[in-house]
């Protein structure tokens, strides 16, 4: 028997469908990520399975238990959550956001409860706070107790709705790592989340959820390098590679940049190549194409066999090597932070391809 | 004038007498005889002999010093003081001159006192001179001469008064003079001083064959400066042992008795020798209680140029004394006991033709009116009408009110409820902790006859009516006038007196110099809080603020707590009603809820208006408690809630362990403030006839008629309590909360 059963779980607000018959069973000791374009119901499922946002239709079994909104306090003690924006209970210490369920719904004594939560503390590293108050703590360390708070209970399993999208880069990684190790101990855990490495280094299976349901599932090797349906090869493949157009010099060039850095960061490319792309992109992008030609259509592509990232630029003007017409300064960047530059030119279209 | 003889001023004074009855018409006036004026304030002159004889002589312990006399006329006649006692011959000229038509001179008979007068010397020869000239004087007539030229009541016209040529050779000799005292020594045509004192001095001169100069000053530098050699002599003063121990007195030329000067008793038509009368007001700007019926007759008589309404009184005197108005109308009797309370103002009694209005009791109960019209029939029959008026109006002292007759039996039929202002002296007032007051008298009276004694309520006067219409009080004595417009709102019972008008004005004659702030708040604390035990009424009424408030305040919180609670629910019916309770309560000020809860909704019930007052008040705090809680509520992070429904606590448990928690820590700072609001309200409870803080300083303020000390006293207070609260409310918080603030 799965650990939790879902069956034909549907959840309408109105006229709008956002997730329509989802079956899914989760094993004892899975960890299964989701991951999804925005707005395709990641978050609304994983709130529906501890009934935050109670389903409109279908059932939920945890242990073979129906959920149920007469059981649902019950149920919910089983189901641990972990929330994007942490909600840690700002008027009581670390410590005691951790016991105050173990005492009130556990029926545990408070020496107990303390002990436990000491220990919990230890292991994600935050025992010297155990006295602070949420205020007083980085995002970072919030999560971390948070996710220590819902270990508090003994959950069956972990819900983890989109844990690191509020934290800001230097502190993915704490909370990241605090999820990696627990699931080195064997805890189910149903993760939500846009950190693509992560995913694909942490999971037993992936929920690609995509048209209102999990479209694809299958193991993280599959889903990331060999997705078998349409939309999921789209996903990875946008995921996997950068894309952008440019149709006039008034262009947000910082916006470009933003993107082209996220990028990087989430598909967890080496700093010095996320540091190149930039500069190559400076160089010439946005000093020499953009401002000669007027036009762009810039991509970022990752080869995993060749291990190489790639810049691809394509511009609309007459046949020329961007490259050679860029002023000195620019073009000796490129070609010093280039392995390899090609050019090509095809009904009006200049392509240039740079290896980095 | 010989020892043993009648004076001449006594039977000049009696003429006067007659004249002034004859004059004064249809007003009464019964022979005034000295001894009526007994332990009265009185008046006396800087220098004069007569403020320490009437002290000596236990005539009063209550005298005031005037450095000139006729700041003591003044003072006389606006009612500052009660009588003045001068000498004698003071009040020739005064009658003589004719000025002061308000005012009466009662002689003190020769053998209570009388004084001997002489010159005074330093120098023991000038002194024997003198005496030399004095008998001479008296031997060959001069004296008698004298007499009659200065002291028969009537000053000389100046070519009767003797020019006696100032040719001696001698020398000259220095005689200090007090110009200003006729008929003694004063300035007559040509600024040339003469006068009985004038007229010795050159005599004598003359007959030392010396010139004469004369040095005028002040009547209390006299003495020093011949002491100091600056005069060589002075004549006409009083022979007195004390200064016979500092100064050489010639003999007696000069047989001088006391008289004591006193307004007329009823109704002197011009207030003082400003010789003012009511027709000088016409057009002018005046000012009225709210309420009352002088707004008609400063509209209509007196054709007010613009009527400025008062809610009560000593501000409106304030007003006149700022000259902010030129005048109010106001009950003939109080106008007079208010000149005698404060300085800067005088009085005119408007006369019968233009007002005078019928005073009646008003009740619901015809029967009730028919029995009060039966007794006070039998009141006048019996003659205890006319001593009761006569004890309350035309002989009242409001330094000393009447006692009320006590009726130790009544009280087998139980109580007779009374609605007053109670704060109209001298009809019914508040003295100690009682109403006392003629109309009070008329009421415990009655009570009595019909075996109750008197319950008192008292509120503002437009609360009156309304509640006597409904039932709260059998019946109300309040010196209300009888007129169209109330006859067809309630039932008047027969009059029981007459009401007249006085008018008050700026009288700058009158008015008093600073002293200070020192001075004003030793006077303050003396008028308002010592005097009548008055700081009681503080104590009590700031009792009945704080049970208000705290009865209030418990009662508003549970009830708030329960619409915060109706507010959250999903349920529409809930929140509605929680909603319009809020809304319906923020949109009413605070005194139109009371007085609808009062006379509307527990109109006809027996309820205390006290409870009614924390019902009221109760309702004020609870949508100030529902809405800061509720808005508290919202602040709470959804997370932490969702966090702690994740965990598997319910809806209650969440509440109770995350939003509660955190919503009162943000909502005591809201609560404070609240209830500091709250106290602040509670002073509008007067309008029900509830005695808090306010209402007891109102009271205080209706006697003394100080306008700036029982206000001040009442903000005070006021401050002092609510920044005790913040002080203990703040340290609560402190204490509740212990997490880090953000």
């Amino acid at each position: 028997m799965s650990l939790l059963s879902v069956r034909n779980l549907s959840k309408k607000f109105g006229e709008n469908v956002i997730l329509e018959n989802v079956d899914a069973d989760i094993e004892k000791g899975e960890v299964v990520t989701i991951i999804g374009p925005s707005g395709t119901g990641k978050s609304t499922f994983l709130r529906a399975l501890n009934m935050l946002d109670p389903p409109t239709s279908g059932e939920i079994l945890l242990d073979g238990e129906l959920a149920s909104t007469n059981n649902i306090n019950a149920v919910r003690r089983k189901m641990g959550m972990v929330f994007q924006n942490f909600g840690l209970f700002s008027h009581l210490s670390v410590l005691q956001n951790l016991t105050l369920g173990q005492v009130s719904l556990l029926k545990k004594t408070k020496a107990q409860a303390e002990e436990k939560s000491l220990e919990l503390l230890k292991t994600v590293g935050l025992s010297e706070r155990a006295s602070f108050y949420p205020a007083q703590l980085s995002g970072g360390q919030k999560q971390r107790v948070a996710i220590a708070r819902a270990l508090a209970m003994e959950p069956e399993i972990i819900l983890f709705d989109e844990p690191t999208s509020a934290l800001d880069p230097t502190m993915v990684s704490e909370v990241t790592a605090v999820i990696r190790s627990l699931a080195k101990t064997g805890i189910t855990m149903l993760i939500v989340t846009h950190e693509m490495k992560f995913a694909e280094d942490i999971s037993n299976r992936v929920f690609y959820m995509d048209e209102g349901c999990i479209y694809e599932s299958d193991t993280p090797q599959v889903i990331f390098n060999e997705p078998k349906k349409e939309k999921t090869k789209m996903f990875i493949n946008r995921i996997r590679s950068f894309e952008y157009e440019i149709t006039s010099e008034e262009y947000d060039f910082y916006e470009l940049l933003g993107r082209i850095e996220t990028f990087c960061f989430h598909n967890g490319i080496d700093g010095n190549i996320a540091r190149k792309l930039s500069l190559v992109t400076e160089e010439l992008v946005s000093d020499t194409i953009t401002p000669r030609y007027g036009n762009c259509k810039l991509a970022v592509s990752y080869s995993e066999k060749l291990g190489q990232y790639g810049l691809s630029a394509a511009y609309r003007g007459a046949n020329e090597n961007a490259v050679d017409v860029a002023d000195e300064l620019s073009a000796m960047i490129i070609r010093k932070s280039a392995k390899e530059i090609t050019h090509t030119f095809a009904d009006g279209v200049n392509t240039l391809k740079i290896s980095l | 004038m010989l020892i043993g003889e009648t004076s001449k001023p006594r039977r000049v004074v009696a003429i006067l007498f007659i004249v002034a009855v004859m004059l004064g018409g249809a007003a009464p006036v019964f022979a005034a005889d000295y001894t009526d004026y007994m332990g009265a304030s009185l008046g006396a002159c800087d220098g004069e002999i007569y403020g320490e004889l009437a002290e000596d002589l236990g005539w009063s312990d209550d005298i005031h010093t005037y450095s000139l006399f006729g700041d003591m006329l003044e003072a006389i006649s606006s009612g500052k003081i009660e009588a003045g006692i001068t000498a004698s011959v003071a009040c020739n000229a005064v009658m003589a001159e004719g000025e002061y038509t308000d005012l009466d001179f009662l002689p003190v008979p020769k053998e209570i006192h009388s004084d001997a007068n002489s010159a005074v010397f330093k120098d023991a020869g000038l002194r024997d001179k003198f005496n030399e000239w004095a008998k001479l004087a008296k031997e060959d007539g001069t004296l008698d001469e004298l007499d009659d030229r200065w002291l028969s009541g009537k000053l000389p016209p100046a070519d009767e008064i003797p020019v006696i040529p100032n040719d001696g050779t001698g020398g000259t000799l220095v005689c200090a003079i007090a110009t200003g005292y006729a008929p003694m020594a004063y300035m007559g045509e040509n600024n040339k001083a003469v006068g009985y004192e004038i007229e010795v001095a050159e005599r004598f001169a003359k007959f030392c064959n010396m010139k004469i100069r004369f040095d005028d000053m002040s009547y209390g530098a006299i003495l020093p400066a011949i002491q100091s050699g600056k005069a060589d002599f002075s004549n006409v003063f009083t022979i007195t042992d004390e200064r016979e121990a500092n100064i050489l007195f010639g003999d007696n030329i000069l047989d001088v008795t006391a008289y004591f000067i006193v307004k007329k008793s009823s109704g002197g038509e011009a207030g003082g020798s400003t010789g003012k009368t009511y027709e000088d007001f016409i057009g002018k700007q005046f000012g009225v209680i709210t309420g009352t019926i002088f707004d008609q007759i400063a509209n209509d008589a007196m054709k007010s140029r613009d009527t400025l309404y008062f809610s009560e009184r000593s501000s409106m005197f304030e007003a006149i004394k700022g000259d902010k108005i030129d005048a109010c109308l106001t009950d003939a009797m109080l106008a007079k006991i208010t000149c005698q309370k404060l300085d800067g103002l005088n009085y005119i009694m408007l006369p019968e033709e233009i007002y005078s209005s019928e005073i009646g009791a008003i009740s619901e109960d015809i029967e009730l009116l028919e029995q009060f019209d039966v007794f006070l029939g039998q009141l006048k029959d019996d003659g205890t009408f006319d001593k009761i008026q006569a004890r309350w109006l035309d002989d009242y002292d409001y330094r000393n009110p009447p006692a009320l007759p006590e009726f130790p039996e009544a009280g087998a039929n139980g109580e007779l409820t009374i609605a007053t202002e109670g704060t109209l002296e001298p009809y019914i007032f508040r003295s100690g902790d009682m109403y006392t007051g003629m109309d009070a008298e008329f009421a415990v009276r009655f009570a009595a006859s019909l075996g109750k004694t008197v319950k008192w309520e008292t509120m503002d006067f437009t609360g009156l009516i309304p509640y006597v219409v409904s039932g709260k009080a059998d019946i109300s004595f309040s010196g209300i006038s009888i007129t169209e417009e109330r006859q067809r709102q309630v039932h008047f019972s027969k009059p029981y007196t007459v009401q007249y008008i006085g008018l008050l004005y700026h009288d700058e004659n009158t008015e008093e110099s600073g002293g200070g702030f020192l001075n004003w708040l030793k006077n303050g604390v003396e008028n308002n809080l010592v005097q009548e035990g008055r700081y009681k009424l503080i104590l009590s009424g700031l009792g009945v603020t704080l049970k208000i408030s705290a009865l209030s305040l418990l009662f508003g919180t549970i009830l708030g707590a329960f619409m915060c609670f109706l507010l959250t629910r999903r349920n529409k019916a809930a929140k509605g009603i929680a909603k319009f309770y809020c809304g319906f309560i923020h949109g009413t000020p605070e005194v139109t809820l009371l007085m609808v809860a009062y006379y509307i909704i527990f109109g006809n019930s027996n309820i205390a208006g006290y409870l009614v007052a924390v019902a009221a008040f109760s309702l004020v705090c609870g949508a100030r408690v529902a809405t800061n809680l509720s808005g508290a509520i919202d602040t709470v992070d959804k997370t932490e809630i969702e966090a702690a429904r994740a965990l598997g606590f319910s809806s209650v448990g969440t509440f109770m362990k995350v939003t509660l928690p955190q919503a009162v820590r943000r909502a005591l700072p809201g609560y404070t403030e609240g209830f500091v609001g709250l106290v602040k309200s509670t002073a509008v409870v007067g309008y029900i006839a509830i005695q808090d803080l306010t209402r007891a300083t109102d009271i205080i303020r209706s006697r003394t008629f100080d306008a700036y000390f029982p206000v001040i006293l009442s903000a005070v207070i006021y401050l002092a309590l609510t920044t005790l609260m913040i002080v203990v409310f703040k340290f609560i918080i402190k204490k509740v909360n212990r997490s880090v603030q953000i």
